[in-house]
């Protein structure tokens, strides 16, 4: 046994010793290809006449890609790509990261949120209509001179059919863009009735042609009456010819009345085919699809109608949408009937997409063809997209780009794994990646200045605890459950410097959060049991008790294991154990608790929100929001939305901001529990550090400066 | 055979119909649908617009209904657009097969290199100190978790003493071509490699050595002995042949492995091949993927064995159909 044991450990050691070499081996070999290729890479960059490089350090990093030191390609590690790098479609945010590259943004926010001019300007004016409403118009323009990455000069047309696509009724993507109060955009969204239908219910003698035109009426009617008479003409033949030989009076040859009258119409003498048409017409009271489809004796009306339908059908009632319109090739103007704080977010903070490319093929309520280019983007921004395989996206400058040829000539984004971020910047195989912020990952950054370097930010969304209201309906007892919750221990423990305790539920990176809240509800079991009292319960036999029942709140979290607030719902547990109340607490997959929550099967839950771009709460806490999983709702709270939403004043906005979130905490239905912040780490060895922006916070990175980012 | 072959074909068919069935059962009983998934912490979503999605993804439907659209198109080779890549199924798994087909595919034949000849050597020197050696390694390696192991070898080799790339298929920063580039995507596939063969070795090697160990005392090979013929003629000609007849069945069962990927080593090394983008389909809630993916895997698993089945009466002469 033992001689095996010995026998073993050296049959080990020969086996990873012959790896070993053999692993050796190849790497030497490859370093001498990567040396190559790096000679050529310096050439390159010489060309392009910005050798920056002047690294004497000698580590193995750069023997692999380049043994001069010189570096003309950016490496970004991203997590796992979706491949759908359209701003229309995607739906990751790593996606979304590349099409930041390729696509470029009218306006773009500031490193404060604001939102400021990038290649266009946007700005507002109110208007008093006809009808004594106010309108409020936006004014987009766009920068005269600018071009897509191909060449092809970019116009208004191009943002207005960027608006279009957004608004098209068979839109399946994550713009809210339709859903915006834009003068005539509900009609051209949900208008669903084919002109044909349309043109046909408003009759012969309809002279309104704002939706479409007379020449188009008129034709409608001229082919409708020849079709029509060509479908009569049919049932005619089949009357007549499936007649049984030698009836009594059998129709002749022509004589509609006659058949028309076997088939159930009564006409005149003398009846043409187009009166016997029109009779049928008449009896479905204009209802042309039901009577072709009940009537016809081979062809439908469709069939015979034949050009001018399929026409028709493709066309809907509503081919525009009324307030948007275009001034000049380079101003449009967008009309909303109501004010909307975010509503120069939503019209100018949105890519300009090629109308050339994407448009070929687009017709309203199809967009099959905007689809197919998914895989293929063409936009103006920086870099023009390459190719994306073997993981990698490949990106090349975009000499056509408007703030001037970015000075890296490649970009690659590369999908990484979570765990391996930090190891593959200090290794030198990418430049830029975003892990998780951990304290041991800042500690073993710390230690390794001279190879990375790294930002921290806040992430724009907030943890929350929250509390259905359906199933805990008395205040009091939703209050005492506030009073046990103990976030700061939880939240300092698991985040330490990476996250903070916050008190109102948003997040603080909106400019409208009140920085001054305090403490809504401070843990406190004893006030906790004061109010579990008042609600009217009784301790009996050690049990916390009304109408015979005890206290049990059922909690639902999501990988508790690894969860912040997972400390919180112990203590909470164990308190209320002593209470003689019990919190039950559910470690669900994300996919269940997310199902649980919104079927409202839980009293109370553990969960997080993320993209927060504007101060608007009304999808979370109005009585009509799509997210009001608390399912609480309070007309005074409506009001105060409404009314924010219509504040453009910020001061003003921020008092009523801030009253909101005092009334939603007096609700005590939500428990804001940590805002944690979002790391990038950057290579000091491959980058040229002093070129990256000065100030990076939450809505502003390197990326937004990448034309003059720099490598070393 | 020709007859049998048809008929197992037939019955193959009816197979796939059932599976279809089940596998699109279960993909609905997984709780939360893509919409959901997608919304679920953008606050910004209205549930005009979730309803809105549903429709347009076909999920506003139920199982039944859904089932019979699906089945409809899929007759006809249209197995949907899958909802998180938005392109049809059938060219997804053409684009990540060849990630998966090379590491499936070089590491099964290194197992088999590896696995044969080590096991021929274990059962002749039955309880000797290589037979011991062998059979620990092999155990070894079956016991081994990947995802514990992979992480082993990385942090030896890549990280360590950085000699091998820590993940994906190629250097990013180098624009290789040519041979340069299947050099460096070689390089890349060291790692995972390793363990796959090292993990999976064990159970083939153990398998060679029990069938070559009945074979050895098969009166047959005493005979060959007695014959006086040499000792490499005996094991080549009648113990080895022999034992293929087990291990040819093996063969099938291997097919639908070459395509499904191994999820972890797969997420481990950060390749994006078949295995790890269908569990990410799981979560995601892509019903038209893995509906296709697996309904692919289902088809090889039917078509590996009947090939074996039919690689079995091709190697054994008493087996007839």
């Amino acid at each position: 046994m033992k001689r095996m044991r010995q026998a073993l450990a050296l049959l080990l050691s020969v086996a990873m010793l012959t790896a070993l070499t053999a692993c050796g081996g190849g790497g030497d070999q490859k370093s001498n290809e990567g040396g190559n290729e790096g000679d050529s890479n310096a050439n390159t960059t010489q060309e392009e006449g910005n050798e920056t490089a002047d690294n004497e350090e000698d580590n193995s990093t750069e023997k692999e890609s380049g043994g001069t030191g010189t570096y003309d390609t950016l490496v970004i590690g991203v997590q796992p790509l979706d491949g759908v790098f359209s701003p229309f479609f995607y739906q990751s945010a790593y996606d979304d990261q590349v099409n930041s590259l390729i696509f470029e943004s009218i306006c773009e926010l500031n490193p404060d949120g604001e939102l400021v001019d990038n290649c266009g300007h946007v700005e507002v004016k109110e208007e008093k209509a006809e009808d004594g409403s106010t309108k409020y118009v936006y004014t987009v323009s766009i920068k005269e001179g600018m071009t897509f990455s191909d060449g092809e000069a970019i116009t208004i047309d191009d943002v207005l059919f960027t608006y279009y696509v957004y608004a098209d009724p068979s839109y399946d993507g994550m713009s809210t863009f339709a859903t915006l109060d834009i003068d005539g955009m509900a009609d051209y969204v949900n208008s669903e009735k084919p002109l044909w239908k349309a043109i046909s219910e408003a009759g012969k003698e309809n002279t309104d042609f704002t939706n479409w035109t007379e020449e188009q009426q008129t034709k409608f009617w001229e082919d409708l009456d020849v079709a029509g008479a060509a479908f009569a003409q049919e049932i005619v033949d089949a009357v007549i010819a499936g007649q049984e030989e030698g009836a009594e009076n059998p129709i002749q040859e022509g004589d509609v009345k006659g058949a028309a009258a076997s088939w159930g119409f009564e006409l005149a003498d003398g009846a043409t085919t187009l009166d016997f048409f029109n009779a049928m017409v008449e009896q479905y009271q204009g209802d042309l699809a039901t009577l072709s489809d009940t009537e016809t004796a081979g062809s439908s009306l469709a069939d015979l109608l034949g050009e001018t339908y399929t026409q028709m059908v493709a066309l809907s009632d509503v081919n525009e949408i009324r307030g948007i319109q275009k001034v000049d090739d380079y101003t449009c103007t967008i009309t909303f009937n109501s004010p909307n704080i975010s509503a120069d977010k939503q019209v100018a903070w949105t890519s300009i997409m090629p109308e050339h490319y994407y448009g070929a093929g687009f017709s309203k309520g199809n967009l099959d063809s905007v689809k197919e280019k998914n895989t293929a983007p063409l936009g103006s921004g920086a870099y023009v997209f390459e190719s994306y395989d073997n993981n990698i996206v490949s990106l090349t400058a975009n000499p056509n780009y408007w703030a001037g040829e970015p000075k890296i000539p490649n970009i690659k984004v590369q999908t990484v794994n979570e765990e391996d971020k930090v190891d593959l910047v200090l290794n030198g195989e990418i430049d830029v990646t975003d892990p998780s912020a951990s304290t041991e990952i800042i500690e073993q950054l710390e230690a390794e200045t001279d190879k990375a370097s790294y930002t921290l930010v806040d992430n724009p969304g907030y943890g929350y605890i929250g509390i259905n209201a359906e199933r805990v309906p008395d205040l009091n007892v939703r209050k005492g459950l506030m009073h046990l919750m103990n976030r700061a221990p939880a939240i300092s423990s698991y985040y330490g410097e990476l996250g903070a305790v916050i008190e109102r539920p948003m997040t603080p990176t909106l400019a409208e959060y009140p920085d001054d809240a305090t403490e809504y509800y401070g843990y406190d079991p004893a006030k906790a049991l004061e109010y579990f009292k008042a609600a009217g319960y009784e301790e009996k036999d050690g049990k916390l008790v009304k109408d015979g029942e005890q206290l049990t709140i059922t909690v639902g979290i999501g990988d508790s294991a690894t969860h912040p607030s997972t400390p919180i719902l112990t203590q909470m547990a164990n308190d209320m154990e002593a209470m003689g109340a019990q919190l039950v607490v559910n470690d669900m997959q994300f996919n269940i608790l997310n199902t649980e929550m919104t079927g409202g099967n839980l009293d109370m839950w553990v969960m997080a929100w993320g993209n927060a771009t504007d101060c608007d709460l009304t999808q979370i806490f109005g009585s009509k929001g799509g997210s009001n999983y608390q399912r609480y709702s309070d007309p005074k709270i409506d009001a105060i939305q409404a009314e924010i939403l219509k504040t453009i004043d910020f001061d003003e906005r921020c008092k009523l901001v801030a009253e909101e979130l005092d009334m939603i905490m007096e609700a005590a239905v939500y428990m804001p529990v940590y805002q944690r912040k979002n790391m990038e780490i950057y290579n000091a060895t491959t980058m040229n550090l002093d070129t990256l922006p000065e100030e990076t916070t939450t809505y502003y990175n390197y990326s937004k400066e990448i034309e003059t980012l720099e490598m070393q | 055979m020709k007859q049998y072959i048809i008929k197992r074909l037939l019955i193959s068919i009816l197979v796939l119909f059932g599976v279809s069935i089940l596998l699109y059962g279960i993909a609905h009983m997984v709780p939360g649908d893509y919409v959901s998934n997608i919304s679920s912490g953008n606050q910004n979503i209205t549930p005009e617009m979730e309803q809105r999605m549903r429709e347009a993804y076909g999920l506003d439907k139920g199982p039944v209904e859904g089932y019979i659209s699906w089945l409809g198109d899929a007759i006809r080779g249209d197995f949907g657009t899958s909802f998180v890549y938005k392109e049809p199924v059938t060219s997804i798994i053409i684009k990540y097969m060849p990630a998966t087909l090379a590491l499936a595919g070089i590491s099964m034949v290194l197992e088999l290199l590896l696995a044969i000849p080590l096991g021929i050597l274990a059962a002749r020197r039955q309880y000797s100190f290589t037979d011991y050696t062998i059979v620990a390694i092999a155990i070894v390696g079956i016991s081994l978790p990947s995802f514990f192991f992979a992480a082993v070898l990385k942090r030896v080799f890549a990280i360590g003493l950085g000699v091998l790339p820590i993940s994906g298929m190629v250097t990013a920063r180098a624009n290789f071509t040519g041979f340069a580039l299947f050099a460096d995507m070689a390089k890349h596939f060291v790692l995972p490699v390793t363990v796959f063969v090292l993990t999976s070795m064990g159970s083939y090697l153990r398998y060679v050595r029990t069938n070559m160990l009945e074979v050895l005392s098969a009166d047959y090979v005493r005979t060959a002995r007695a014959k006086g013929l040499p000792e490499r003629k005996v094991i080549a000609k009648h113990a080895f042949r022999n034992t293929l007849i087990p291990i040819v069945t093996l063969f099938g069962s291997m097919i639908p492995a070459l395509f499904s990927g191994a999820v972890i080593t797969e997420s481990i090394f950060a390749l994006e091949g078949l295995g790890n983008i269908a569990l990410k389909a799981v979560y995601a809630g892509d019903i038209p993927y893995l509906m296709g993916f697996n309904m692919f895997i289902a088809a090889l698993t039917l078509i590996g064995t009947l090939v074996s089945d039919v690689l079995y009466a091709v190697v054994d002469p008493r087996v007839r159909y």
